[in-house]
């Protein structure tokens, strides 16, 4: 990390920590103003989020998407991105930030711990298809996570008739919209998840020799898609609507989750973006000095 | 009457196989299927030997995991049975609804009645004429019909041809899919390759770090035997014969089946260099570095680099003329072999370092705290293999579904139907797929219909 880098990330993080307070608090004390401030603190740290990316490639001199942490940071920056876009075309959503708020720090907080340290643009990595691939899997995963928001909201929301939450929700759109807004932002990471998918496979012909090897992330990618059709055509084809797809857009979020988390941590999978890293010449002997953590200047 | 009769028997289970709810089904068994390959022990990815105690462990379920072929999902009856049916489904889905979807592009030649379903508004007494109606709706994105004192509006006739369209591209997708999962093809990509180093690309980590690729089917199953590429000019060595061949030539080399040797391509590229530099504290840790990309050799570039401060940098230059130029007489492989980087160094106004820096040479920027050096310096071999039809077929389909999606869900189908009912006007509208934002739309084109049609006595009371 570049000192600009590890200063803005920081900001970001207090940042959206301030607006997870805000937007629970918001909800609790029924407070528009407070549900506004959140927004605008996680407006605000979303800028300074795109600083750390700025900064991140001015240090490294390529696109994020070299390692798992360039990955997170970038990830987390497009689903605090897609849903303030959603805040700013209804304003009345800003309860979802208690969703997204906590979800974007839980990504910058895993990102910190897949050590931060200096990465080449390999010559595996450095492929067209690659850029699209990532590109589209941002879109899809910011998607979902807009898609499974909606849904604790919609929950939020179905559940409060009758009790004393219902005045703190009143400002909610009704559930019905609530119910098309998730099926937009689905059909929309559906049609991101298709291209990942798709540009995935062209991209492993060229690194690996075969469109589809059956790796954990590829199968867990294609479950998770899978699950996502499901989703589509249940509500297409059998009109399923209202809490159970809220429920099923959350779970489906979490394949996605174990998808990109999961498979590494279990190991095993070819996905790992160190095994595709080049190393550093001599690091793989430990010949290069460790990559570390800015020193205190 | 025999020919009806077929036709009656043939009519339920075409019925079933064209079922919207037999897809969901079938969805939802290859979501389980895969989950199960997760998560039981599959037999080609770990040994037998594990396969068979963890079926021990779990005891009676164990037992039926493996009568349904879950320890080899892939290889199971239940796995291909389910993906070919869903293949029937998609296939029966698309020719059962086409006739509606060809009936759905006609505009009607007449307003359609509106069904108990439609939203529905009715606006006071108004001005407004049909053809200021049609207009309104015309702004709005409608394509409009005046017919017997009733305004029609329709917008988003093509979008079923989405539904289509994408269903169509995967069922492309799922026929290359195939296609492509089935014939022998010979790897297609890049490979670097170290100077020195020998690679086996079946097991290097290029490859899948989970076994062999695709799955180990007789015929299947391709290993490349390990390619050496040397420095000696451009020499590309394989493993029966030896090739000398200059740059941008195509090598043709064997790839080891069970069954038969593939004619195998290999475009070279050229060789070419990764420099970059570093500073480390006292403790040999990097505090900072950048990494010139792999050029063509001959290198004749030179990069520039801050470092950290307005006044501190460094110039990197390779120099590959060197020997030649201090009077040796070196050949250009040995120069290849052997590249020297220049490097001026300056470090708060002063400049540092200003000549040749071999690999292991340090820059002491400042003394006990901060050096600058160069790592070792690696050349690569750009090997890419040639003749490959398959990416374009995926990106083919890949571009079908996605303008499927587009034309679907880009212009949704929505209908606006108004009439005269005396001197009010009533209006209906539907919209599918997400009828909630429709509404919200209805409701705003029913507030810029009783606008335009206000009666300036309801404007001025409205002011």
């Amino acid at each position: 990390m570049s000192p600009v880098e590890y200063a803005a990330f920081w900001i970001t993080v207090f940042a959206y920590m301030l607006g997870t307070a805000l937007a629970l608090c918001g909800l609790v004390f029924a407070r528009a103003r407070l549900l506004r401030a959140a927004g605008l603190a996680c407006g605000g740290g979303l800028v300074v989020h795109l600083v750390t990316v700025g900064a991140r490639i001015a240090y490294t001199g390529h696109l994020p998407v070299a390692s798992r942490y360039e990955n997170v940071l970038m990830g987390a920056a497009v689903v605090m991105l897609f849903s303030l876009v959603t805040l700013l075309r209804r304003r009345s959503l800003a309860p979802m930030l208690v969703f997204v708020a906590p979800f974007a720090l839980l990504m910058l907080g895993y990102a910190l711990l897949e050590q931060p340290r200096f990465t080449t643009m390999s010559l595996v990595l450095d492929n067209l298809w690659m850029f699209v691939h990532i590109f589209f899997a941002w879109l899809a995963y910011g998607a979902y996570s807009v898609a499974a928001a909606l849904g604790v909201v919609y929950l939020m929301r179905s559940r409060a008739s009758g009790s004393g939450l219902a005045a703190r929700l009143q400002g909610l759109p009704p559930p019905q919209v609530l119910d098309d807004l998730m099926f937009r932002a689905i059909l929309f990471g559906f049609v991101g998840h298709v291209v990942m998918i798709s540009t995935g496979a062209i991209w492993a012909r060229d690194l690996w020799g075969s469109y589809w090897t059956w790796d954990p992330v590829e199968t867990w990618s294609l479950l998770s898609g899978l699950l996502y059709g499901l989703w589509i055509h249940l509500r297409v084809g059998l009109g399923w609507r209202g809490r159970r797809m809220a429920w099923l857009s959350i779970a489906a979020l979490l394949t996605v989750i174990f998808a990109f988390w999961g498979t590494n941590l279990f190991g095993g999978t070819s996905h790992s973006l160190d095994d595709l890293r080049l190393k550093a010449p001599g690091e793989e002997a430990g010949l290069a000095p460790e990559p570390s953590l800015p020193e205190p200047r | 009457m025999r020919a009806s009769n077929s036709a009656a028997w043939l009519q339920r289970p075409l019925a079933w196989l064209a079922s919207g709810r037999l897809t969901v089904w079938l969805l939802a068994i290859l979501v389980l299927l895969l989950a199960a390959h997760l998560f039981v022990p599959q037999q080609g990815e770990v040994s037998a030997r594990v396969v068979e105690r963890w079926i021990e462990h779990k005891g009676i379920a164990g037992r039926l995991a493996r009568a349904l072929g879950l320890t080899d999902v892939l290889h199971a009856p239940l796995f291909a049975g389910t993906c070919a049916l869903l293949f029937l489904n998609l296939v029966c889905c698309m020719i059962r609804r086409l006739r509606a979807t060809l009936g759905l592009f006609r505009f009607p030649q007449q307003a359609p009645q509106p069904a108990a379903s439609w939203l529905r508004c009715e606006l006071p007494a108004t001005d407004l004429d049909e053809a200021r109606i049609a207009a309104l709706l015309h702004g709005a994105g409608y394509r409009a019909l005046v017919a017997s004192g009733s305004v029609y509006g329709l917008r988003g006739r093509f979008s079923i041809a989405g539904h289509w369209l994408f269903h169509l591209g995967l069922l492309a997708l799922l026929v290359v899919g195939s296609w492509l999962a089935l014939t022998p093809a010979p790897f297609r990509g890049t490979v670097g390759v170290g100077e020195g180093e020998a690679f086996d690309l079946h097991t290097a980590r290029f490859l899948s770090s989970r076994g062999p690729v695709g799955p180990e089917l007789p015929g299947l199953r391709f290993q490349i035997e390990q390619l050496e590429i040397q420095t000696e000019g451009t020499q590309v060595r394989r493993f029966d014969g030896r090739i000398l061949t200059p740059e941008g030539d195509v090598v043709h080399f064997g790839v080891n089946r069970p069954f038969r040797r593939a004619p195998y391509q290999v475009l070279v590229h050229g060789f070419g260099r990764m420099a970059g530099w570093v500073i480390t504290n006292e403790r040999g840790r990097m505090i900072g570095g950048a990494w010139v990309k792999l050029v063509p050799f001959p290198l004749e570039r030179s990069e520039d680099f801050s470092l950290g401060a307005e006044d501190s940098s460094v110039h990197v230059r390779l120099y590959p003329d060197y020997e030649r130029e201090a009077g040796e007489d070196r050949s250009r492989s040995h120069a290849l072999r052997n590249p020297r980087f220049a490097a001026r160094v300056v470090w708060r106004g002063e400049t540092v370092h200003d000549g040749l820096l071999a690999p292991e040479q340090r820059v002491t920027l400042q003394p006990g705290l901060a050096f600058f050096f160069l790592p070792e310096i690696r050349a690569y071999g750009l090997l890419e293999v040639i003749q490959e039809r398959g990416q374009r077929s995926v990106f083919a389909c890949l571009a079908v579904m996605i303008l499927g999606l587009l034309v679907r869900y880009g212009r949704l189908r929505k209908e606006i139907l108004v009439q005269r009912v005396g001197e009010s006007l009533r209006v209906f509208g539907h919209g599918e797929t997400f009828e909630s934002l429709f509404e919200e739309e209805f409701g705003r084109l029913g507030s810029a219909l009783a606008r335009a049609g206000a009666r300036p006595a309801d404007r001025g009371g409205a002011a």
